[in-house]
């Protein structure tokens, strides 16, 4: 007790010492700033494997350390605010780090940098699907993970509409390039898909956010708000608020948007999907989440509007995600399915929209960063293993790859979310929130979304590990001499540490889930961000 | 009346591109993306209000701007979004270009390598119609 309590003082002490005047002006910009000096330095030493793998190392672990202080901080202390090059507040651009923010940032640096340390070093010539090899390393894999934090950790932090816009663009870029890094011909393929419906959705968030400086001046998030709120209402402010919201909603795979996610996320090696499902999705419901609580209000007019068919949306994406699992006979599609299907339940938090249900989808958010980054990384070593993707063609993994076996049943339990594991809470709370605010469509969505997918996934183990190997099955020579490497054990070790994540999150969610639900009321209240933004002076008096 | 006169121009630039943008030629789209955000640029310099010849300067003896001044934010802004859709803009030229060399296909509905129709499981449908491109 006494070592626990000496320990508790020790924490206060240093987030007092985050908290004091010089470094807490820094915090907020730190998780950003640090990635992309990170990038910088790995660009220059470009050709030196070694000194690129080590320099973004650190750099993701000192991410990592600054997302972790600004949480810290933000959770005893309250929203952090810096207005970067000292131009106050609404004109200026200013770098915030609320809890919402702060706790997405924090989560994605670390998985990152957890993803960043299964990367082997070894000058090794293959590339065996899960693996990335030496060819990727030196197309500049260390750089383009890198500056993808760079971009989400810039998302999840600004308090400016404008930066947000720059901020997805440079994780834009940089997904481009990791998503084409193998070079191969299913990828290029997929990557144009990508690619050109990425660019219209950037495109039209540009043109609303253009729209909208004409018509209110400002591009303060906070401050948006606040215009918005005294602005005559008019079909013009309710057009730029569909327009920037169609954008988010592209970015995040909603319903009749998200068919491009299916396309591209299963073509690359299992590290990139593995990030890819981790962050970028991730990146679009932040942003729903944030403008629909913070600039265009559930009160107003274009919140009310949003607000009524929000719900048809979450329901529709739910159920054909679901859908879209069980009728997929290709396991890494059937993955990239169980995204969507996670994207329907966080858009759930944000249609229910109480406190409740937006710290659920928070909680939602930050677990699924883990369980899906591991799902593809097992995934990923699951076809290198069968040899196919296939599920007709696959078989027998439990006898050869017994680990393996675990690893996937137990992070399926997680997506659907079974109780045990960290899937399940965030769920629950949404259940519980939804009937409270009278929206039994989309609680009775979230649950036959769950059970769909819990189906898709048991086939697919039933069919993949579980049976014996199909006697001739097809096997083409291209999967053939793709996977000719030994499988990766460091892929295995740190798919193992996320699902290990997973579990013990859900058998102690109190933390997770108290930080969330103050995140999800701190978003429904956004007076005391709104007041740190426009007034940090006074913020500064405050304990 | 030159905001009227740039209003039309940005709604003849979107048309071209959004007819462009519905075509299924990989070309076309490059055009039609191209013009698209050159019609964004030129919507946010009008949006911003457009004034002639007032530089953006605060003269010796006063505090603020005058009111005719020009906007020098949305210039800014625009400088931005120039930058970044030229560096995606030359990005998607050269995945254009592997695509053309690798799958052969110029058409969007040749491309279903990552997600084959059922009687097209392995190999794309262009090399399954022996297509020659």
């Amino acid at each position: 007790m006494l070592n626990c309590g000496a320990a508790m003082s020790e924490l206060d002490g240093v987030i007092a010492v985050l908290a004091s005047d010089p470094l807490a002006s820094w915090l907020p910009v730190l998780p950003l700033l640090l990635p992309l000096l990170t990038v910088a330095v790995v660009v220059v030493l470009w050709g030196q494997e070694r000194a690129q793998g080590i320099t973004a190392r650190v750099g993701l672990v000192l991410t990592s350390l600054a997302s972790g202080g600004l949480l810290a901080v933000v959770a005893t202390n309250g929203p952090l605010s810096v207005s970067v090059g000292g131009w106050p507040a609404p004109f200026g651009i200013a770098v915030v780090g609320d809890l919402f923010g702060a706790l997405l940032s924090f989560v994605a640096s670390v998985l990152v940098t957890v993803l960043a340390f299964s990367i082997s070093t070894q000058a090794r010539e293959d590339d065996n699907g899960a693996d990335p090899g030496r060819r990727h390393r030196k197309a500049g894999l260390w750089a383009l993970i890198v500056a993808l934090l760079a971009g989400s950790n810039g998302a999840f932090l600004t308090g400016d509409l404008f930066n947000l816009y720059v901020w997805f663009e440079v994780t834009l870029i940089a997904s481009f390039g990791l998503l084409v890094l193998g070079g191969g011909r299913e990828q290029i393929d997929g990557a144009v898909k990508y690619a050109f419906l990425n660019l219209m959705a950037t495109t039209l968030l540009l043109i609303g956010i253009g729209l909208l400086y004409g018509v209110t001046g400002t591009l303060n998030m906070a401050d948006l708000g606040h215009v918005l709120a005294n602005a005559q209402p008019g079909w013009d402010i309710l057009v730029i608020g569909l327009m920037i919201g169609l954008a988010f909603a592209m970015k995040a795979a909603v319903f009749p948007l998200g068919f491009w996610l299916p396309a591209a996320y299963h073509t690359p090696f299992a590290l990139v999907a593995a990030l890819f499902a981790g962050l970028l999705t991730k990146v679009g419901i932040y942003s729903l989440y944030r403008t629909f609580t913070l600039v265009f209000v559930p009160e107003g007019e274009v919140g009310q509007s949003v607000a009524a068919f929000l719900p048809t949306l979450a329901i529709a994406t739910l159920i054909l995600a679901g859908m879209g699992a069980v009728a997929e006979r290709d396991i890494r599609r059937l993955a990239a399915w169980t995204v969507v299907a996670g994207v329907g339940v966080m858009l759930s938090g944000l249609a229910i929209g109480s406190a409740q249900a937006l710290g659920a989808g928070t909680f939602y958010m930050l677990q699924s960063m883990a369980a899906a980054a591991a799902f593809f990384l097992i995934v990923g070593l699951a076809v290198q293993r069968a040899q196919s993707s296939e599920l007709k063609a696959m078989g027998g993994l439990y006898r050869s790859a017994p680990w393996l076996a675990v690893l996937f049943f137990v992070c399926s339990l997680s997506l659907a979310g079974v109780p045990p594991l960290s899937g399940f809470w965030p769920k629950a709370a949404l259940v519980q929130a939804g009937l409270a605010a009278g929206e039994p469509g989309v609680v009775a969505a979230l649950l036959v979304s769950g059970f769909l997918v819990l189906f898709a996934l048991m086939r697919a183990f039933a069919l993949a590990f579980w049976r014996p190997k199909p006697e001739g099955a097809i096997v083409s020579a291209e999967e053939a001499a793709a996977s000719a490497g030994r499988p990766s054990r460091r892929g295995l070790v740190t798919a193992g540490a996320l699902v290990l994540a997973s579990a013990i999150v859900g058998l102690w969610p109190e933390p997770v889930l108290r930080m969330s639900l103050d995140a999800g009321a701190g978003l429904q209240s956004y007076d005391t961000y709104v007041e740190r933004v426009l007034k940090p002076a006074e913020a500064e008096g405050s304990p | 009346m030159i905001e009227f006169a740039l209003a039309c121009l940005i709604g003849l630039l979107f048309a071209v591109s959004v007819y462009l943008l519905l075509a299924r030629s990989i070309v076309r789209l490059l055009i039609g993306v191209f013009v698209l955000s050159n019609a964004v640029h030129l919507m946010i310099l009008t949006v911003g209000r457009v004034t002639r010849e007032v530089p953006a300067i605060i003269p010796l003896d006063a505090k603020t701007l005058s009111e005719q001044a020009a906007n020098s934010l949305p210039q800014a802004l625009i400088l931005t979004a120039i930058v970044i859709s030229f560096a995606l803009f030359a990005f998607l030229l050269v995945l254009a270009l592997r695509a053309h060399r690798e799958i052969g296909a110029r058409d969007i509905d040749d491309m279903r390598l990552s997600e084959p129709t059922a009687e097209a499981q392995t190999g794309g449908l262009a090399e399954l119609r022996g297509r020659d491109v």
